[in-house]
């Protein structure tokens, strides 16, 4: 392979004006004497301009394997956001656009090159194999969209970019390309293997008893370091601190690149789909195509197509037993009498409601009807059968039977205390404790330099001092699962509001709606997601240091987790503030889906209180905000209510009246929403208007009353 | 294999997640193999019991706002006659499960009555916790079995320490590894394959004073096998 080929610079086209490109992105029409360059010898000779001007070529005869790679990883990437060809976007009709539209933000604009200068240093840029492309272009390729024309312009370059470049070196180690030029001379349908593409998310199997154990974050800090810089990175694709996206060339690359993970104790939910690649040759033509569909959510879409069907089956049941029923009422209406006959005809009514509900359903036209309606959800999502999927946990060996004592943190080996006689450092006390090898490494045995270095210092000096010392741990997390719905959501959204633009009417938007929501593939959106979520979370805690102002009164636990020293809870409304606040500078968007795929838990207690229960707090969010006051009360909140909670103006509450609701809750709870609607004291009455006005705007009680009882933490200060 | 299904109902439950000396014990949201056929080896004698049960729920958060508590509890150091640290027991309250009995010969006589049947299950049984009444018996026959895919929904172990002498440390896991099962679990819950593992120990004594850990099926697992072993089945649907 040549050196010299920069794969991620094949579209560097796309940052040119259409005003000096005239047409397509691959330099065919530039008048360059125009521009003062002499197109014979002041153009590049070198093998990224040739990558950039003919990776869409199709007569791939008459290419060398270089050139044939990257074309295919070109068409892998651009798989990877859509599969939309050319006569859907005529028949969309939107045209294109000059600003890349962000699904979960507000579009920008595109930062092209239009003039005479920067034309000719991209030129130069282009002649220089050492080149920087991200460095250099980074901020103009995350303004520019990979297709521009509308609906579809909602992935950046920079992202097409990155992707095709690792598809391009994955690529690279298929054994089919050496020799693909022979190839392509005998066959017209060449089988290029499979491509893998697995979401792992990482579970932590031990348990928390000490502060030292929370070395195990420091562990997969640690891991998490050595897989972005280790050999096998290309295979990463994007990844979070918790969930992993790789994509690999052969099943046993997975569990190489994991080897890692599970020796240091960690469970991976594997979620592993494998792509057949193939490339075609046109009929009667010597130009070909290349034929992949990369949607890596296989098991979520089967299980969705077999549960329609499922429910269609079930309602032509429940159709057919209605019927049934509605005869036997009918004759039963006949023979009775009065009283017997009026309850009769309540029934007969009932059934009448279901079945007009029912048939407008479809279903009463029977299994016809039904496989139709089946089918026409299986095509939608095209070759669903014929891509292998596969959802697995892996984990560090196992044996059949294990001998006690039992590791006491992990539970899934058996204990070994090591150094046998010697004293163990972390014992105190005289309490043995049994655990086994992975979870003494992990917790930082003696002599490992891990045990010299507490992952987290203030922590441990908090936990060890006389005073009372509260905290507050928050940790944010992303779920793919729902950022795929979300996805989703977002482009159906933005395809309505094109066509609303383009006074197409309700149901050609409908139908446009689901044509293009099929063709839609959520990978590069998931990859640009995860990188704003990466800006997100670095400005969050730039955020974080502004609320806390102090350096001993926060630990950093990993990138999205946090222990924050509070001096009382109400300081957890400035913390959601500023959540609040980022939230609508990057993802505004996301107010307006069912559920937010970002979420944020914090769980205030003392110091001392045991970590095991934060941790099942903080792992498993409930809703897109939530806040577990240990002891008082839990609050979870979606987006929409989180605005209402802050827009709510504290200044008109006393913190007494805030007091005595929560001091009055303790007694109960029931009796502390009879407090907020009592007229009996008139001024109280007053007081709580606004938290009146969240209950009825439909956040429940439970939530307003720990909100209540956080704010009324101020007390303390007042004092 | 027969099945006979009970109803179970107990005030006040600790299932324990084994945690030694943690200042807080969990308890579990279901009820696995060891917990159920030991508390029934307690009422019948040691005989060839197979049980398994779960709660009902369709939201383990919402089930677990609903039924569990906390109790503060300081044990007391008699020498110096002071209570060092608190410990803080989650249990569960007023909780409605259902159990599974395999119907084996040694114990079908015992499950032949209607009448209702008192066993004490769990954690701190000393402190009065763990008393559950099995009632509304109902037999399951092999023909009502609706074997299918799905997610199991409780603890089973994989083998019995019995069975394992003499064979290679994880022989067994390694068949269910290949996507098959192992006599145990097909002989005993007839379930014909496990698609995707999700492992855990379980105790199993082998006489009064010893045990072992037994390499098992925790709750999550997908299965095919009894639809009474089954959660309702993941549609994969949006937002769920």
């Amino acid at each position: 392979m040549s050196d010299d080929l920069v794969p991620e610079m094949h579209d560097i086209g796309k940052l040119i004006d259409k005003s000096i490109m005239v047409k397509g992105h691959t330099f065919e029409h530039v008048d360059w004497a125009k521009y003062g360059i002499d197109a014979n010898t002041d153009l590049p000779k070198n093998r990224t301009w040739e990558g950039a001007t003919k990776h869409h070529r199709a007569d791939l005869e008459n290419l060398d394997k270089d050139l044939i790679l990257l074309g295919v990883a070109d068409s892998l990437a651009a798989t990877s956001s859509r599969i939309i060809p050319v006569e859907y976007k005529q028949k969309a009709g939107f045209g294109s656009k000059d600003f890349l539209q962000v699904l979960w933000n507000i579009g920008i604009k595109s930062k092209i090159i239009k003039d005479q200068k920067r034309l000719e240093d991209l030129i130069t840029f282009i002649k220089r194999p050492d080149s920087n492309y991200f460095g250099k272009y980074g901020e103009c390729l995350l303004t520019v969209p990979e297709d521009k024309f509308s609906p579809v312009n909602i992935t950046s370059l920079f992202v097409h970019s990155d992707l095709t470049s690792r598809f391009y070196h994955i690529l690279q180690e298929y054994r089919i390309f050496d020799n693909i030029e022979e190839e392509l001379n005998i066959k017209d349908e060449i089988d290029l293997g499979h491509l893998f593409i697995s979401c792992c998310r990482i579970r932590i199997s031990q348990q928390f008893i000490r502060a030292k154990d929370l070395n195990i974050f420091a562990t997969l800090n640690r891991l998490n370091d050595k897989l972005q810089k280790a050999e096998y990175s290309k295979y990463l694709l994007f990844s979070t601190e918790d969930t992993l996206w790789f994509t690999y060339p052969k099943k046993e690359c997975l569990d190489y690149v994991l080897k890692e993970y599970l020796r240091n104790g960690f469970i991976l939910e594997v979620e592993s789909t494998e792509f057949p690649l193939m490339i075609k040759r046109k009929s009667g033509g010597s130009e070909w195509y290349f034929v992949c569909d990369l949607y890596p959510f296989i098991e979520k879409l089967k299980k969705r197509v077999f549960y329609e069907l499922q429910k269609l089956d079930d309602l032509k049941e429940e159709y057919e037993d209605l019927l049934r029923k509605k005869r036997e009422i009918e004759q039963k209406i006949k023979e009775s009498k009065n009283d017997e006959r009026k309850e009769c005809l309540n029934e007969m009514n009932n059934i009448r409601g279901r079945i007009t509900k029912l048939k407008s359903e479809d279903v009463h036209r029977g299994e016809k009807k039904t496989q139709e309606r089946y089918n026409n959800i299986k095509s939608k999502w095209k070759r669903i059968e014929d891509v292998f999927s596969h959802e697995f946990i892996k984990q560090k060996k196992l044996s059949d039977v294990i001998k006690p004592p039992i590791c006491e943190l992990c539970q899934l080996a058996e204990a070994k205390r090591k150094d046998d006689g010697e004293p163990d450092p972390w014992e105190k006390d005289e309490i043995k404790e049994y655990l086994c090898e992975t979870c003494y490494d992990n917790r930082g045995a003696p002599g490992n330099e891990r045990a010299e270095k507490v992952h987290c210092m203030n922590l441990f000096k908090w936990s060890t001092q006389e005073e009372d010392v509260n905290v507050a741990w928050l940790r944010v997390s992303l779920d793919y699962d729902i950022l795929n719905d979300a996805v989703e959501d977002l482009f159906s959204q933005y395809v309505e509001t094109e066509g609303n633009n383009k006074n197409k009417s309700e149901e050609e938007i409908k139908k446009l709606q689901s044509m293009l929501l099929t063709e839609l593939r959520p990978l590069a959106q998931l990859d640009q997601f995860t990188d704003d979520y990466h800006k997100f979370l670095d400005e969050l805690e730039s955020g974080l240091k502004d609320i806390i102002f102090d350096d001993q009164s926060w630990d950093k636990v990993l990138s999205n987790f946090y222990i924050l020293k509070i001096e009382n809870r109400s300081h957890v409304k400035n913390i959601l503030k500023k959540y609040n606040e980022l939230i609508d500078q990057h993802f505004s968007k996301l107010k307006v889906v069912d559920r937010s795929p970002i979420k944020l838990s914090i769980s205030c207690s003392n110091i001392k209180f045991a970590f095991f229960w934060h941790w099942k707090f903080l792992e498993n969010p409930q809703n897109d905000v939530n806040v577990n006051l240990v002891g008082k009360g839990e609050m979870h909140l979606n987006m929409r209510q989180l605005d209402e909670i802050l827009n709510l103006d504290m200044r008109q509450f006393g913190v007494r009246s805030l007091h005595k609701l929560s001091e009055v809750s303790e007694v109960s709870k029931k009796l502390s929403k009879v407090l907020l609607y009592d007229k009996g004291d008139w001024r109280l009455y007053k007081e709580y208007d606004g938290l009146r006005s969240l209950l009825e705007g439909g956040i429940d009680f439970p939530n307003i009353l720990t909100y209540a009882k956080m704010m009324s933490d101020q007390e303390r200060v007042v004092k | 294999m027969n099945f006979i299904e009970y109803t179970l109902t107990s005030d006040m439950l600790c299932v324990g997640e084994r945690i030694k000396k943690g200042q807080f014990r969990p308890t579990v949201t279901t009820i696995p193999y060891s917990q159920i056929t030991g508390a029934l080896k307690a009422v019948f004698g040691d005989k060839d019991i197979h049980a398994v049960g779960y709660f009902q729920f369709n939201n383990e958060q919402e089930f677990r706002g609903k039924h569990t508590q906390i109790l503060t509890y300081s044990p007391r150091d008699r020498a110096i006659n002071t209570s060092i640290i608190p410990l803080y027991i989650e249990y569960l309250t007023n909780v409605e499960g259902k159990v599974f009995i395999a119907e084996t010969d040694s114990i079908k006589h015992k499950l032949e009555s209607n009448e209702s049947i008192s066993i004490y299950m769990g954690a701190f049984k000393s402190k009065g916790f763990g008393s559950c009444t099995l009632k509304d018996r109902r037999k399951i026959s092999e023909e009502d079995l609706d074997i299918h895919e799905g997610l199991l929904n409780t603890r089973i172990p994989i083998v019995k320490a019995k069975d394992i002498n003499g064979m290679d440390g994880n022989a067994h896991k390694g068949l269910i590894d290949e996507g098959k099962t192992t006599e145990f679990l097909k002989d005993k819950f007839c379930i014909e394959k496990v698609t995707k593992a999700r492992y855990g120990y379980l105790f199993e004594p082998t006489s009064e004073t010893t045990g072992c850990y037994i390499l098992s099926l925790f709750e999550g697992c997908v299965i095919k096998g009894p639809g009474f072993l089954l959660r309702n089945t993941d549609r994969g649907g949006k937002n769920e």
